[in-house]
């Protein structure tokens, strides 16, 4: 197992590489030196002030492989824009904000926990809503019941996600007034802010949730072991709760532990419309900020994430699957 | 043999109703869509040049002063009140437009962005994915590097930096949706190529001299080609409904484009004032947009599942 | 000897789209206490369904029994509740299937899945079940049985878990085992050792079999009496012997014309006319073999000819070869 993790680490040092080298021509490329540093320095800087700024944040050297000898007379050839970024990056010495003039990786502990408190329960909360309702569903295949619940579904799943928040916020937090509408408080004082969020988070997302669910556990009750568990006298709710069940978790945890990682990203939207101070805040306001270092410390981090999500993934894949074992 | 296959899946999609009316409102709004894409450019009395579409000549009405709600005859500013121009089936928004007639003009958006990004993505994960699944070796081993350095990168982050960095309009937007979707698609093309490859029909035709294009379009392309449709009825929806998100965040399609989305945000300035239409009527138009598609879509998907085909 | 089990007049009818599709049409039969009746026919004329429907397994939208008796081991099956069925299914009459690779839950040990069967039927805990799973899997001869427990179905070979499903089926002593095309999917040298230990553990657990194959070189193995079916209906029943020594009817005669050995080398092999029909296709009364039939005459195409008695315990359904004789 450890040599596993240790390979799929390694393979995967490739990737994020790529990852970085993608992100930084995406940026540098794109847009040059000087225009990003036009936009951070405000009104009509002088070609001075331009200057200055383009030097003091390392602009001014080339791309990805130094020819000029520096200060001290030696050629580093390394001592290029790319190649000072990754090294930030990789030693986890997150660079300064452009526009916040604090450093990232600080911004990063602080926002995490924002994050956190609204994704984290409304995971956990799906989870708990959907799957008893779709063993429910699942147990009355192919009745009324089953073709409404499918219905309903559909019809959740095409409301698109910002009329849950504008609604339900307008509705539940300025109309009727049972919530907070706007903002954020850290300690255990934030789950008065926090609960709203979490209720439509969990609402939005029901009807696919609840579908895929569904059509997971209906893909395993056509196979031909329930044939055999009905053949030895085993009654429905046992063959459903036990013998599809297992099989079905199989898909299920696939996809639920994959997003695990990504619960630290926050949700953009949520925390946009409630004012929660996360990660989901910080990259929106990057971005409209041009914000560069922010922006590539986040990729950075967030592709750091999805590899230990794939990883973790596969890892649960053995561990609930019998059939598959590590190669 | 492809004829016959499409003759079973319009039998069976016939069988649904709900599948058949959402058929024909996806057919509702594609005429509107229609209707916005034909021009019918005018000169006023005054000689100025305007470039309307026939959509505008049926439903475009004279600006407001205000808001009114819908199929009120007067409105107020600065308390004082005031006839309205014409009638407004949909009320006026803060600016004093029209609603219905701003909600009409985000359908042909909510289609471009629907279809155009998921041509681009079938594009890039057809060819890659054929050709990563045929040829294998070094081949595969690039484009599956290629495609886990973009799925590392989380969607929406991908689409927003590289928005960031064009210009903001609505053929940027549906190319760089197309450009960070594809690699789902591609990897359940490869796949498929991967079984296709190896049957016998595929050995056969290379028995008989067939070059490898031959076998890449005519043989194993039309084999894989339903995962290509039922990827686009997937995703339809979601990228009709990322518009109106897009646009929120501030990435979405330039002023002055019909957009869903810019109706839906403007419900942060509205609503506070007790103006709900504008709102709703963005959301309805969207929500029936994407549920007629969704149930047209669930059918036409079971239809051509090739594990239903001998049915 | 005791009759456990007699079908009187069985209809199974599937409700499609396309029309009512007959599967079952009609069909009696009847085995007793300690001897086997071998059900042979091509693939689709109804020989499964008609398995299916002894259990109540058929699936039921679209299917339905729609008349007939099963009496089985004394009670009338048709008429029993849900409940009831599942306490006799495993224990009074069990069966196994032709796909050993899925018919066992992959996620579960052989053993748990063995036991699964004898904790559903009896008053057994975990230990008194267990041993009663280890007899069983050391009989049905699978080595080393103990630690064999805890392996999972993917870890056997396909002859194994036949073997497996054979203990699941039998270790509770049922009156009649269903055996649905049990060596079909396995390897030529494997399919004698099954149809051996099935002959064996009959001895042992003074079973009734129901077996069921389109192999005649099976029948000749395993079955005392054998019943021939076509397109829903029986055509031809009689002891295996007599059957195989003087077969009356012409679809009969075809099967057995169709077997290799009885064409001399060098000439082309013999096979039946036509295909086989879809069940949806009789609407009206004839005899259903007559599209293929090489005697066919007038009087087979408008009426459908019964069951009559040709020798001892022989009947045949054919104008031809039996006539109108005594039913």
């Amino acid at each position: 197992m450890f040599y596993y993790i240790v390979r799929r680490i390694l393979l995967a040092v490739p990737t994020v590489l790529g990852v970085c080298l993608f992100t930084f021509l995406l940026f540098n490329v794109f847009a040059s030196p000087e225009a990003i540093a036009r936009k951070q320095l405000g009104k009509n800087p002088t070609t001075v002030q331009v200057k200055a700024w383009i030097t003091a944040h390392g602009m001014d050297k080339p791309m990805f492989f130094n020819q000029k000898a520096g200060k001290d007379g030696r050629i580093h050839p390394l001592d290029s824009r790319f190649w000072n970024q990754m090294k930030e990056l990789i030693l986890f010495q997150f660079p300064e904000s452009d526009y916040l003039h604090e450093n990232v990786g600080d911004l990063i502990k602080e926002k995490i926990v924002p994050s956190l408190t609204i994704t984290v329960p409304a995971f956990l909360l799906s989870i708990i809503a959907t799957l008893p309702l779709a063993l429910f569903v699942a147990y009355y295949r192919g009745t009324y019941l089953d073709r409404l619940a499918l219905f309903i579904c559909v019809i959740l799943m095409s409301i698109v996600i910002l009329n849950y928040i504008i609604v339900g916020q307008y509705l539940l937090a300025v109309v009727f007034k049972y919530f907070p509408i706007y903002g954020y408080e850290y300690g255990i004082g934030a789950w008065k802010f926090v609960l709203l969020p979490v209720i439509l988070a969990v609402a939005a997302g029901l009807g696919g949730g609840l579908r895929f669910y569904r059509t997971v556990m209906l893909n395993e009750v056509r196979a031909d072991y329930v044939r055999t568990a009905m053949a030895k006298g085993v009654s429905e709710g046992r063959i459903l709760f036990k013998h599809v069940l297992k099989n079905a978790m199989i898909p299920i945890l696939t996809t639920t532990v994959l997003s695990i990682p990504f619960l630290i990203t926050g949700s953009l939207l949520l925390e946009m419309y409630f004012g929660i101070p996360g990660m989901g805040n910080l990259l929106l306001n990057a971005i409209n900020n041009a914000d560069f270092p922010i922006i590539r410390s986040l990729v950075y981090v967030y592709s750091l994430l999805y590899i230990a999500g794939s990883i973790v993934t596969d890892i649960s894949y053995t561990l609930v699957d019998p059939r598959v074992t590590l190669e | 043999m492809a004829e016959s296959h499409l003759h079973i899946a319009i039998k069976r999609i016939r069988k649904e109703k709900l599948a058949v009316a959402g058929f024909c409102v996806i057919c509702l709004f594609a005429l509107i869509a229609l209707l916005d894409t034909v021009p019918a450019p005018y000169r006023d009395a005054g000689g100025m040049h305007f470039n309307r579409t026939v959509l505008d000549t049926l439903f475009q009405k004279p600006v407001e002063r205000s808001y009114s709600p819908p199929l009120a005859r007067t409105a107020t500013l600065n308390r004082k009140e005031f006839t309205l121009k014409s009638t407004h089936v949909l009320g006026t928004n803060i600016l004093g437009e029209d609603v219905l007639y701003d909600a009409l003009k985000g359908v042909r958006t909510a289609f471009i962005i629907g279809i155009v990004p998921l041509i681009i993505a079938s594009f890039f994960a057809v060819v890659f994915g054929l050709l990563a699944g045929y040829y294998g070796g070094w081949v595969d081993d690039v484009i599956q590097y290629v495609y886990q350095v973009l799925s590392s990168i989380p969607g929406i982050l991908l689409l927003i930096a590289m928005l960031t960095v064009m210009e903001r309009g609505i053929w940027q937007l549906c190319i760089a949706l197309g450009v960070t979707s594809w690699v789902g698609l591609c990897r359940l093309i490869r796949g498929e190529t991967l079984k296709v490859k190896n049957m016998e029909y595929v050995e056969a035709a290379r028995a008989l001299g067939a070059s490898d294009g031959h076998l890449l379009f005519r043989q194993i392309l039309p084999n894989v080609m339903y995962l290509v449709i039922i990827e686009m009825t997937l995703d339809f929806s979601g990228l009709v409904m990322s518009e109106a998100v897009l646009t929120y965040i501030g990435v979405g399609v330039e002023p002055g484009t019909g957009s869903w989305g810019r109706m839906i945000l403007s419900a942060d300035r509205e609503l506070p004032n007790g103006i709900w239409w504008n709102l709703t009527g963005a959301s309805i138009f969207l929500f029936l947009l994407v549920l007629a598609f969704n149930l047209f879509a669930d059918v036409l998907r079971d239809a051509l599942d090739p594990r239903l085909r001998k049915g | 000897m005791e009759r456990v089990l007699k079908i009187e007049n069985l209809r199974t009818y599937f409700h499609m789209d396309e029309g009512v599709a007959r599967a079952v049409d009609g069909v009696s039969l009847s085995v007793e206490k300690k001897r086997t009746l071998g059900l042979v026919g091509e693939s689709g004329c109804g020989k499964s369904i008609t398995a299916l429907s002894i259990l109540r397994l058929v699936p039921s939208p679209p299917g339905r029994i729609a008349g007939g008796s099963i009496t089985l081991a004394g009670e009338d099956i048709l008429s029993l509740p849900e409940v009831r069925m599942r306490d006799i299914r495993g224990k009074l009459a069990s069966m196994i299937f032709q796909e050993p690779m899925t018919s066992l839950n992959p996620v579960f040990t052989i053993g748990n899945q063995v036991e699964e069967a004898v904790r559903m039927h009896t008053q057994m805990t975990g230990k008194g079940a267990r041993r009663i799973a280890l007899e069983y899997l050391a009989k049905v001869g699978i080595p080393a049985a103990h630690e064999r427990m805890g392996q999972y179905p993917h870890q056997l070979s396909g002859g194994m878990k036949q073997r497996v499903m054979i203990a699941m089926a039998l270790c509770l002593k049922p009156a009649l085992l269903i055996a649905d095309e049990p060596t079909t999917a396995l390897d030529v040298t494997i399919q004698a050792g099954i149809l051996r230990l099935m002959k064996d553990m009959q001895e042992e657990t003074e079973s009734a079999i129901l077996l069921i194959t389109h192999d005649l070189g099976v029948i000749a193995e395993m079955a005392d009496d054998v019943a021939v079916m076509y397109a829903g209906k029986i055509v031809e029943t009689g002891p295996c012997e007599e059957i195989f020594t003087s077969f009356l009817h012409p679809y009969t005669e075809g099967l057995f014309q169709s077997l290799p050995g009885r064409t001399p080398r060098g000439q082309k092999l013999y096979t039946i006319a036509g295909n086989v029909p879809s069940a949806l296709q009789f609407q009206k009364a004839c005899c259903r073999f007559n599209p293929r039939c090489p005697l066919a005459i007038e009087r087979c195409r408008v009426e459908e000819p019964p069951l009559v008695v040709i020798g001892p315990a022989h009947r045949c359904a054919c104008w031809v070869r039996a006539g109108e004789g005594p039913l």
